[in-house]
């Protein structure tokens, strides 16, 4: 069975992480991802699943949620694009659209 | 933005094979534990704050740097950084006490489902239950845990999991063959707090 990869998690932000004035912010990054990944047909039907029920503390962004071309971008670029997001405002995803196109 | 440049090139590197994938990463991660990261202020960052200047959007950013790459990161990316680092230490551990030889799985991030399959929500907050970790061997459930730091609250999480599983999500799915895991009702998740 392949190991499943674990993008990221709510926890991680709120209330396990440091700097997270509350659960909106830790909320904010996610449901920009979230969105962006159904805009470009990148979730699978688990992923489909998993966002209509919407993000909540136990919420986590995980490999069996994406397609395979939604893996590639995440696995090149989730981390980096991290790198361009704060709790305070809302993220850019230019950085996520680059890496898709990239990916092809 | 200097970042975004950065960025690109590393998207390219994972592309090309010539960086380590995020699973790859994690779970080097685990094996090596004992290096527990630090952080250091981007003095440079925090010198361009101290000028005032402020970035496009007109918002000032901090960035740090992991102490050991000194890769600039934002307090998101460390946050999240730290999780996996925790998740994947607890990860090794199970595999290690529950191995496969053996006819255990371990499953990362297992949603409580009812006796359908079925998601199952609680009445109290709307919310599903996805547990960290769920040990199984055949049909059933041997070891339930939630991970966590070691200050962070769990309390609403686990009582909303008791609800869950008192209205029947007593079950998780095998991600391969579909088939249904029976979560036994004495056995209730445990919280295991890591650095």
């Amino acid at each position: 069975m392949p190991d499943l990869v674990v993008y990221d998690k709510f926890s991680w932000h709120f209330p396990e992480g440091k700097g997270c004035p509350g659960p909106q912010a830790a909320r904010a990054h996610f449901e920009t991802v979230m969105d962006w990944l159904q805009g470009h047909g990148l979730l699978t039907p688990f992923g489909r699943e998993v966002s209509e029920m919407g993000v909540s503390a136990d919420f986590a962004l995980t490999s069996d949620m994406v397609t395979e071309r939604g893996n590639r971008v995440l696995t090149a670029a989730y981390g980096e694009w991290l790198n361009t997001v704060d709790y305070d405002r809302k993220p850019d995803t230019s950085l996520l659209d680059s890496a898709l196109a990239v990916v092809g | 933005m200097p970042v975004v440049g950065t960025a690109l090139e590393s998207v390219q590197k994972v592309l090309k094979g010539k960086a380590p994938a995020l699973a790859e990463s994690q779970a080097s991660a685990a094996t090596e534990k004992a290096a527990a990261k630090t952080f250091v202020p981007d003095t440079l960052a925090l010198s361009a704050r101290a000028r005032g200047a402020a970035s496009a959007s007109g918002a000032q950013r901090v960035y740090w740097r992991d102490a050991q790459s000194l890769v600039r990161k934002t307090q998101v990316e460390i946050n999240r950084e730290v999780g996996a680092d925790r998740e994947a230490l607890a990860l090794t551990h199970l595999k290690r006490q529950f191995p496969q030889s053996q006819g255990f799985v371990v499953l990362p991030q297992a949603y409580l489902r009812d006796s359908a399959g079925k998601i199952l929500k609680d009445a109290v907050s709307g919310e599903a239950r996805r547990v960290d970790f769920v040990v199984f061997k055949h049909r059933s459930v041997v070891k339930s845990l939630e991970i966590t730091s070691k200050t962070a609250s769990k309390v609403e999480q686990m009582a909303k999991e008791e609800r869950i599983r008192e209205n029947g999500g007593n079950y998780i799915l095998h991600p391969e063959t579909g088939a249904l895991i029976h979560f036994p009702e004495r056995l209730h998740t445990k919280v295991w707090r890591l650095d």
